[in-house]
């Protein structure tokens, strides 16, 4: 990874969106490599791999979501999908299928910098899975002990409390989808234990977050999954 | 649409084919009957009031049935006035010419009432058509001045962003030499109208899509206390400054809904609260079991609607009169209302008691509620 310069790859359609994004992206001091199809940004990202991706998903030649799974196929570098509102199963789609994070079209440029910035930051930084705490805010979560304390106070947490929390925990920032998060924590579940995630998450928060119904630290996004905050 | 019908045609019966010239025939016998009925039980009963009889029987028909049913009245009342009743008896032939004004009199009567009746049967029909007719052209203008108003308020509110974004656009442009502090009012005010422009444009297309029935609902177990948490971090800049009290007990129940557009709903109420209520004063949000749903209420301390404005919110294009800031163009509720209708919820906006609006929602819990949890 090239720390200093990172290169960004935005693979869309439309000229004019890449002719105001750019310069965003240039300014912030990332080489910029743009693709308009599906296709090309294979072949351009095998030239010269990207340290991150931005993925419209809806792209005249090939299926965003097509294009994921190729890329998955060989590269680790985060990648970033941007989709038409409402089409949260075509987010749900891309996320599970390896993307990193989502964003709603018509895009702002200053969240897209920002969320750019941070896929790039937990990119750089240690491998969540080697450390063995993590420490957002007043929440400490202690991997090998168990122990998870919000601002000071400890928190007694069930196994599948716990589970929930830690696996939002290893990937702090990032959206983890529903069906992730029933696999990793139950396994193979029947179709009418669905609403599990919900009521442990409830249950959690009630643990963690001082104010359950507006959240801290365990952020809901609707339709999609669910986000443990950065920072 | 409420189908009003115009005052009723008087006379029912002539509806069915057949059925005046049958009624003749019966009334005819009727008076032959009791004719023949009189005559028996008092010999001395004189023909002239026989005559009446027939005359009686002919003026109903005529009345209820109009001209023709009635001339047949009057000619067999006539015939058998004569065949039976009059000297000599038993036959067609009679000795007393007068018996022929009798005659004449019971057809003129039977003519006069007939051509009366059909007369004005004619104009209540008439009647009924215009009173149709104007109906339809009232409620069709009615329709055409709302049409009208609609589109001018939609082209107003795309048009005026419009209108600013390329304005601005084009000063900027032939004025390379303004100022860096204008230039970046211009482009600050270019990025605001685009932004109401885009809001305007996704409801627009969110009520097509709703009242089009073309969403596909992606129903699932959803937390009403996610839908508040996710939908007041959006909002977390636009409420900044207020106080948001919150009031979601542990054991709500899970709905069986489209949590995406349930987001939505509660977006746009709490929009309407920045909107409405003076800025720094509290919302309240609360979520409780109703039956089987959930009730969700959005209280502020705004000036509450006008009367008569309850109803109304929820109507196309329709904007409170007291907007505090920029008005919207008018949709939010009507998306609200959409979306509670495609779920089978209930929606309502009130004052409350206490001064402040409400605007409060259920939403059914769904046909099976899901298993316990267990550990």
């Amino acid at each position: 990874v090239n720390v200093a310069r990172p290169l960004v790859l935005i693979i869309e359609d439309d000229a004019r969106i890449r002719r105001f994004l750019r310069p965003a992206i240039e300014a912030e001091n990332f080489d910029l490599m743009e693709a308009e199809t599906g296709q090309a940004a294979l072949v351009a990202s095998s030239d010269r791999p990207p340290d991150l991706i931005v993925l419209d998903l809806g792209l005249p030649d090939m299926d965003g979501l097509e294009v994921t799974k190729r890329l998955r196929e060989w590269t680790k570098a985060p990648i970033l999908v941007l989709s038409a509102r409402g089409r949260e199963k075509d987010k749900v789609a891309a996320l599970d299928a390896g993307a990193d994070d989502y964003m709603t079209k018509p895009i702002g440029v200053p969240e897209l910098l920002a969320r750019i910035r941070a896929a790039l930051r937990r990119r750089v930084s240690v491998e969540p899975e080697e450390e063995p705490s993590v420490a957002i805010g007043g929440l400490k979560i202690d991997f090998g002990t168990r122990h998870v304390t919000v601002d000071e106070r400890e928190a007694r947490l069930t196994p599948t409390e716990f589970k929930l929390l830690a696996l939002l925990a290893r990937h702090p920032g990032r959206v983890l989808t529903h069906s992730h998060m029933l696999r990793e924590v139950w396994g193979p579940l029947r179709e009418d234990e669905a609403h599990y995630l919900r009521v442990h998450m409830a249950n959690l928060r009630r643990k963690i977050e001082v104010e359950p119904a507006r959240p801290r630290y365990l952020l809901t996004e609707q339709g999609v999954g669910y986000r443990l905050a950065a920072e | 649409v409420n189908q009003r019908s115009g005052p009723r045609a008087p006379f029912e019966f002539a509806a069915v084919p057949g059925a005046g010239y049958a009624c003749a025939l019966a009334a005819v016998a009727v008076a032959t009957a009791s004719g023949t009925l009189l005559t028996w039980l008092w010999p001395s009963f004189s023909l002239a009031n026989l005559a009446m009889l027939y005359l009686l029987a002919t003026t109903m028909v005529a009345y209820r049935f109009g001209l023709r049913p009635s001339i047949l009245a009057a000619a067999l009342g006539v015939a058998c006035f004569d065949f039976i009743f009059v000297p000599p008896r038993w036959t067609f032939n009679v000795v007393d010419t007068q018996y022929f004004i009798t005659f004449g009199v019971m057809l003129a009567v039977g003519l006069v009432v007939g051509t009366l009746t059909d007369r004005l049967r004619a104009q209540a029909e008439m009647s009924r058509i215009r009173d149709a007719e104007s109906h339809r052209v009232r409620v069709e203008a009615e329709m055409e001045k709302l049409r009208s108003a609609l589109l001018s308020s939609v082209s107003h509110d795309l048009r005026t962003p419009l209108s600013v974004i390329s304005g601005t656009a084009q000063t900027l442009l032939s004025r390379p030499e303004t100022p860096p502090e204008s230039v970046r009012v211009m482009l600050q005010g270019i990025h605001d109208e685009a932004a109401r422009l885009t809001r305007l444009v996704s409801n627009l297309l969110d009520i097509t899509r709703l009242e089009s029935g073309a969403v596909e609902l992606n129903r699932q177990w959803v937390s009403l206390e996610e839908v508040i948490g996710s939908t007041l971090r959006h909002l977390d800049a636009a409420l900044s400054g207020r106080h948001v009290k919150l009031e979601v007990p542990a054991n709500l129940p899970l709905v069986h809904a489209d949590g995406v557009l349930l987001e939505q709903l509660l977006y746009n109420l709490l929009e309407n609260v920045v909107r409405y209520a003076p800025a720094g004063s509290p919302v309240a949000v609360s979520a409780t079991r109703d039956g089987a749903g959930v009730l969700v209420c959005v209280d502020d301390e705004g000036p509450g609607f006008t009367p008569g404005e309850e109803i109304k919110v929820f109507e196309k294009f329709y904007r409170g009169l007291t907007a505090r800031s920029e008005r919207g163009a008018g949709l939010g509720l009507t998306i609200c209302r959409a979306v509670v209708a495609i779920h089978r919820g209930r929606i309502r906006a009130e004052n409350r008691p206490s001064g402040g609006a409400r605007v409060s929602f259920w939403i059914p819990a769904g046909d099976a509620p899901p298993p316990e949890v267990k550990e």
